[in-house]
């Protein structure tokens, strides 16, 4: 039988969550309101984050990480929060109900701690890990090429055995937090011949430190949403000591995988959060605008889309609650996972569309969040696996 | 130093709300409950005696199971151990409340925890009486005092400070005692994650007490008018001047 309750455990989690955002993380949303209305000014010439809004950002995690959310899908071992999937899936949703604010680093993202991370070697978690999930340094995940994004078996980049080290060459792009991130995680191939008749061995993850010589950061690349994120990673016979390799040698693309899924269901869990969000300010500003003589709540038109938005976004909600809790029950979740992000994804983009329509003029205006949400909808149904690429893994369950 | 913190659950003070068709009760139906934010700083000053003076702390409260809610809460902050005293969810006057905390407080003591400090909210959030803590002090023939910014201990003395105009009032009160206090004595902490984890370890003792005869008794609830604000604007910068010049000769200020 499915209990549909939640547990105390996760209630007080999302209760202490609104407690820390509430008090600690809104208040400096309007002291930085210029780098939140315009995200051009959060950026220096290179496209990298100006350092007041870094320290901002800074600022946020550290607080999470010290009273234990940031990293709660972590270990207890490792310094985490060993929560299950179900109580990740409702904290995310809880901090996007917030909206698009500073909010939205509470919790660890692609620049924190990842489960993959768990491969490392005693010392080398020291290094990394623990830093990372005490939200003093961050990372990123540096997997796609531009031959190589969700086919991942067009890979270019190369590490070739030398003694007790690897040779890195190749070039990633698109790579979240690359421009900050204090070191990178890096797929690159080390058995072509292996690779090429298999498809996913003969990869291995490596741990590349920022400072590491033959290592730089290229373009940083502007976007729809401008957040100084995405950066090219450049490697140049960049030579990495074998302890950094994160796992076994040839088998990167296992650890890689299982990652992702977990990344499915955290967007999904973003998506549903800005949702509410959204709801929430369309019927607010539809109950006070008036127009023609009445609010304009009380038009068909408006009524009906915020009605089709409630069911939809329940029905995204009931599929990430359920994913949840099947992955909790130790289940395999690759088709339910794709569905979930792709229907979460699509429910949000459908939602923000109506709430820019529902804003009319002012839903355009960089003075309301609702066109930050809109682009940041279209977005995420491209990360963590294009629409397209979801449908692929639901059809593949059918057997097609 | 042991201390004790009475607090109570309350709809959330910044909800909007509703009122039962009767009249007597708020309609409760998606209403988030929380700890009346006074009370929540005593429980956050409880937890501050105890980190420098060591000794223990508890939280009690009066009311339905669901009210173990807030108990875990200051559990989850830091408390080490909830009393609820558990009703059929019914109202009770600040003369039955305070009766059976005093009764709670006498049987505890029984067992062998002795407390020196209790600490209450001025007033609750939602009826806003200001008498538990007085009565129960006055039952227990404490010292109380009310309305407090600032605790410390000086030679087995409380010495608690209250704001007055131009300054502040200072008292000096044996031990024990009772100490009601106001929002802005601390911050509150937010409950940590270990916090929340450990707090479901932490034991809640139930105690169910008599309901007494109320003598204090509800007629019905009335929702007064809501405050609405309008915000005109004026102009923007210098050219605004004259418009703020006749808005402040219109509204008598100059």
């Amino acid at each position: 039988m499915t209990d549909f309750n939640r547990s105390e455990e996760h209630q007080m989690i999302v209760k202490g969550l609104r407690s820390f955002i509430e008090k600690d993380v809104l208040p400096l949303d309007e002291e930085n309101k210029k780098y939140l209305e315009d995200e051009r000014a959060r950026l220096n010439e290179d496209g990298s984050l100006v350092p007041e809004f870094k320290r901002v950002i800074q600022q946020v995690r550290r607080s999470s990480a010290k009273l234990g959310y940031y990293a709660m899908h972590m270990p207890a071992e490792i310094g985490g929060g060993a929560i299950n999937r179900v109580g990740i899936a409702l904290a995310y949703k809880e901090v996007f109900r917030y909206g698009p604010g500073l909010n939205v680093f509470t919790l660890s993202g692609a620049e924190g701690p990842s489960p993959m991370l768990l491969q490392l070697s005693q010392p080398q978690q020291e290094k990394f890990l623990k830093p990372l999930i005490r939200g003093e340094i961050s990372t990123c995940f540096g997997l796609t090429e531009p031959e190589a994004g969700s086919d991942i078996k067009n890979l270019k980049t190369k590490a070739e055995r030398k003694g007790d080290s690897y040779v890195l060459n190749g070039m990633k792009t698109f790579i979240s937090n690359a421009a900050d991130a204090d070191f990178a995680q890096v797929f690159a191939v080390t058995d072509p011949k292996t690779y090429k008749e298999q498809g996913y061995m003969g990869v291995t993850a490596f741990i590349v430190e920022r400072d590491r010589p033959g290592f730089q950061v290229g373009k940083i690349t502007r976007s729809i949403i401008d957040d100084g994120g995405q950066a090219e990673l450049i490697f140049e016979n960049c030579r990495v000591p074998a302890e950094n390799v994160i796992g076994q040698e040839g088998t990167g693309f296992y650890t890689a995988m299982g990652w992702l899924g977990i990344g499915r269901l955290n967007i999904a869990s973003m998506s549903i959060g800005l949702a509410h969000y959204l709801i929430e300010r369309c019927v607010e500003y539809a109950t006070q605008r008036t127009a023609f003589g009445k609010p304009i709540s009380k038009y068909q038109h408006i009524r009906g889309m915020l009605a089709e938005s409630a069911a939809e976004l329940y029905a995204a909600e009931q599929m990430l609650l359920h994913a949840a809790w099947k992955m909790d029950q130790g289940d395999s979740i690759i088709q339910e996972s794709s569905m979930v992000k792709w229907y979460a994804t699509n429910m949000l983009f459908r939602l923000a569309d109506r709430a820019v329509q529902i804003h009319g003029a002012m839903g355009l205006m960089k003075e309301l969040p609702i066109e930050r949400v809109f682009r940041t909808a279209r977005v995420l149904r491209i990360v963590e696996g294009t629409d397209e690429i979801q449908k692929e893994t639901i059809a593949k369950s059918l057997g097609l | 130093m042991n201390t004790l913190v009475c607090i109570k659950r309350v709809p959330d003070t910044g909800a909007r709300f509703a009122l039962t068709s009767d009249g007597q009760d708020i309609d409760s139906r998606n209403l988030e409950f929380t700890i009346s934010p006074h009370e929540e700083c005593a429980v956050e000053e409880a937890i501050r005696i105890q980190e420098k003076q060591g000794g223990s702390t508890a939280v009690l409260t009066l009311g339905p199971e669901v009210a173990s809610e807030q108990i875990r809460e200051s559990l989850a902050k830091g408390i080490d151990r909830g009393v609820l005293l558990e009703t059929d969810g019914s109202e009770w006057d600040p003369q039955a409340t305070s009766q059976a905390i005093v009764n709670a407080v006498q049987s505890i003591q029984k067992t062998g925890t002795k407390y020196d400090l209790v600490l209450f909210g001025n007033e609750s959030a939602d009826s806003g009486d200001y008498q538990v803590g007085v009565r129960v002090a006055a039952a227990l023939d404490w010292p109380c005092i009310t309305g407090i910014k600032s605790i410390e201990f000086q030679n087995n003395q409380v010495v608690a400070k209250r704001e007055a105009p131009g300054g502040w009032e200072l008292f000096r009160l044996t031990l024990p005692a009772v100490v009601t206090v106001k929002e802005g004595i601390n911050v509150p902490r937010h409950p940590s994650l270990r916090g929340i984890m450990t707090a479901k370890k932490k034991e809640i003792e139930r105690i169910k007490p008599a309901k007494p005869e109320l003598k204090l008794l509800k007629q019905n609830l009335r929702k007064p008018q809501e405050k609405s604000g309008e915000i005109q604007i004026l102009g923007h910068g210098i050219e605004a001047v004259p418009a703020i010049v006749a808005k402040l000769k219109e509204l008598g200020v100059i």
